[in-house]
């Protein structure tokens, strides 16, 4: 037992600040604004910074988190959501569909250029009229001589506008695989970006496969029956540390509003209606904090428990968010009412969370099936 | 970051939930529908060795680390053995024990420990008054120094084993116009005139902890009975919420694991509609919520043991931290069990109303959700 970071941990968490402090704070305020491309750009550039610290490839190749991963994860979500989610989406999400399940010299090509930060990946798993959970996809992929034919069409893609590829599930003959899609290939196309409550910069698009040729060695196709559930694990863990930046940045916000803010010829924290919310605040923070590293450990590890203390983090977290950030922003007052604060954005992302990857229901229902078959109770 | 507990602490732990499984938990239910605390049981904790487990050999105990010391408190509560056993045994051992090994002379801890680990006598420690309770600093109770000896005034309220104790750590002023500054230990025993218990209160939980006034009219003592020294009393008051914050808090995180795995049973044999009520998504739901509450909490106070361990002092934001949410959020899972139950929630012979009525006394008891807020609210 040991409650202390590593120096591992310190290290990769200290080459993220290095950067980002370098860096416009909240730079997706201007990313409401700008084009498409110009959060491409930024996103390059930041990718770029980011490969030679080790963070885009941490946990990529072997699958695994870890204490260390989570106290980067940490720190870039707390700087800035939309981009951490279209990083992890590419690294995390892409860059290990690539490298633990891709075949031959082109996965691994593309895998090289995500994870040095030339290529941006994004991911196309959910349908309007298909559940992800249940392992279903109306989209299809049919073999011919030259490689997949994909047709279907995807919605809620994160960072489809501004990517270099797709990474597209599909079905292929009853069995699920993902196909990597180029954003020039013909038959692929982007739909208009969503109007969404939620992490705006990174952006959401519908996108339409229509014939779409994927050639056999862009086709993951896995063996393992379970790929999907273990794929949904990686989008649950990256949502779980996008909450713990988002609670964070909700927090600071508003302790540092409650510290300067007077009133009654006192700062508002002097308070106990104010300063009783910050310590609860803080109590749900540093215990979302800790599970998480515990979750993040116990994959890092092969724990049998990994998976169940996975989704109790995924669960506690996002709720957690929502509570610290719907706290922060009473906090916050009128100024968190009339003026966009990150309280606010955060309270709104911290409804994406709880449905996003697996939803806080479907998680409970897996959390409470995982307890009623463990031997040990 | 590391997580793990060694193998031997793993085996320790299963040890200590065998123990209590045989040994304690079949009394249980009896002696927690009548109140009565089972004096049997206590001393077969002292038998096992809990009872003095961080102590010294020399004193009777195992000299294990912290991490283990809270590891068996869990384990009583995973076992079954309800919070007023675990309360009795977190007063006698933390609060009084404790005190004495870690602030009294050599005399006093060679007197007062060997009898205290085996359980062979039972101690209590008096902070709280009934006009006194998160305000420390402003008791009563008065200890004047009367040449060799004090003479002790006033009354204590609350007291966890006050009516059973053989020996007791008590908390009065020396310094009359000081606030924490004025305070002093004192080691105070059965059968010194003047010094008598009051009725065991009934309440609402940990029924079978007794709990009592205590109260002092002209108590004399040998001044030797002071601990440490005079005005130090309420930083050793403050010591004991590393073991407030840990030890005491894990016996009620091990008794939600209880609950979770007596809701697990019942779940999968009770039948509702042609299937076990398992099966339903909001039953489910509820055993998550356990879960969840569990695995939050227990890494929460573990972090307190571990850094106790290590020697660091007490991070107070940390430990706040820790008894806020151990405190505040195991009230809903200690609920959502006495629901899944339905009617049978409702009565005793299953267990889960009881741990209710326990879980209650987390956010007050060693200082409540609403003064760790403001600890914690003072600090950031």
């Amino acid at each position: 037992m040991d409650f202390d970071q590593s120096a591992a941990e310190l290290g990769l968490k200290e080459a993220i600040k290095d950067i980002t402090s370098g860096e416009k704070e909240n730079p997706e305020s201007d990313a409401f604004s700008t084009a498409p491309l110009n959060y491409r750009n930024m996103l390059l550039k930041l990718m770029k910074a980011l490969s030679p610290t080790g963070y885009l490839e941490t946990g990529v190749r072997d699958g695994r988190n870890s204490t260390a991963l989570v106290a980067a994860q940490e720190e870039l979500a707390a700087w800035s959501p939309p981009i951490f989610l279209s990083v992890e989406t590419s690294s995390r999400m892409v860059g290990r569909l690539l490298a633990l399940f891709g075949k031959g010299p082109e996965c691994s090509t593309i895998l090289d250029s995500l994870l040095n930060g030339q290529l941006i990946g994004s991911a196309a798993f959910s349908e309007t009229n298909a559940s992800f959970d249940q392992n279903a996809s109306e989209t299809r992929a049919t073999l011919q001589d030259n490689g997949y034919i994909i047709t279907g069409s995807k919605n809620w893609v994160a960072g489809a506008s501004s990517a270099d590829l797709v990474a597209c599930l599909a079905d292929s003959g009853g069995r699920p695989g993902v196909f990597i899609i180029r954003a020039g290939d013909k038959g692929f196309s982007t739909g208009t970006e969503l109007t969404s409550n939620a992490i705006p910069g990174s952006g959401f698009n519908p996108v339409t496969l229509r014939d779409c040729l994927v050639p056999s060695d862009r086709a993951v196709i896995p063996d393992d029956k379970d790929f999907l559930n273990t794929v949904k694990l990686w989008e649950d863990q990256i949502l779980t540390s996008l909450a713990l930046g988002l609670s964070q940045r909700s927090y600071r916000e508003a302790l540092s509003h409650s510290k300067t803010h007077h009133s009654g010829g006192k700062p508002i924290i002097a308070y106990q209606e104010i300063g009783f919310k910050l310590a609860e605040m803080l109590t749900l923070l540093q215990s979302a904090q800790l599970l998480a590293y515990r979750a993040a450990w116990a994959d890092e590890t092969g724990n049998r428990e990994a998976e169940v203390l996975a989704r109790c983090a995924k669960v506690f977290c996002s709720e957690a968010c929502e509570r610290i950030s719907t706290e922060a922003l009473q906090v916050l007052g009128t100024k968190g009412v009339f003026e966009e604060s990150l309280a606010a954005s955060a309270l709104r992302e911290s409804k994406f969370l709880q449905i996003a990857g697996t939803s806080s229901e479907r998680s409970r229902v897996k959390i409470g099936d995982n307890v009623l078959r463990d031997a040990s109770f | 970051m590391e997580f793990s507990f060694s193998q031997e602490q793993a085996m320790f732990k299963d040890q200590v939930i065998r123990f209590a499984v045989k040994e304690i938990v079949p009394r249980v239910r009896d002696h927690e529908l009548k109140g009565e605390f089972d004096f049997q049981s206590f001393r077969r904790l002292g038998e096992f060795g809990i009872l003095g487990l961080h102590f010294p050999a020399e004193f009777g105990g195992s000299d294990a680390d912290v991490v283990t010391t809270v590891l068996a408190g869990e384990a009583l509560g995973e076992a079954g053995v309800d919070g007023g056993l675990t309360l009795s045994y977190g007063a006698h051992t933390f609060l009084c024990a404790d005190t004495i090994f870690v602030h009294g002379t050599d005399a006093q801890r060679k007197k007062y420990l060997p009898k205290l680990t085996t359980g062979e006598w039972i101690g209590c420690m008096g902070l709280t008054e009934p006009n006194a309770g998160s305000d420390v600093a402003s008791m009563t109770t008065r200890a004047e120094r009367a040449g060799e000896a004090y003479i002790l005034n006033g009354n204590k309220m609350f007291i966890t084993n006050g009516p059973l104790a053989d020996v007791a750590v008590i908390y009065a002023k020396t310094g009359k116009d000081l606030r924490h500054a004025g305070i002093s230990a004192f080691i105070v025993e059965k059968g010194t005139p003047g010094f008598s218990a009051g009725k065991n209160l009934i309440k609402m939980g940990v029924r079978t902890s007794h709990t009592s006034e205590l109260i002092f009219d002209n108590c004399m003592i040998p001044a030797e009975n002071l601990l440490g020294v005079e005005g130090e009393g309420f930083l050793m008051a403050l010591q004991t919420v590393e073991w407030d914050r840990s030890a005491l808090m894990a016996p009620f995180v091990g008794g939600m694991t209880y609950v979770l795995k007596k809701s697990i049973a019942y779940a999968k044999q009770r039948h509702q509609f042609g299937r076990p009520i398992a099966e339903y998504q909001a039953i489910k739901h509820k055993l998550a919520d356990m879960k969840i509450f569990i695995e939050a909490a227990r890494t929460l106070i573990y972090r307190i043991a571990w850094c106790k361990d290590q020697g660091r002092p007490l991070n107070h934001l940390e430990a706040a931290v820790a008894k806020l949410f151990v405190g505040d959020w195991s009230l809903k899972p200690a609920n959502d069990a006495v629901t899944l139950f339905g009617g049978y929630g409702y009565c005793h012979e299953y267990d889960v109303e009881r741990t209710f009525r326990d879980s209650r006394l987390a956010p007050i008891g060693g200082g409540t959700s609403e003064i760790q807020k403001k600890i914690i609210s003072k600090l950031i």
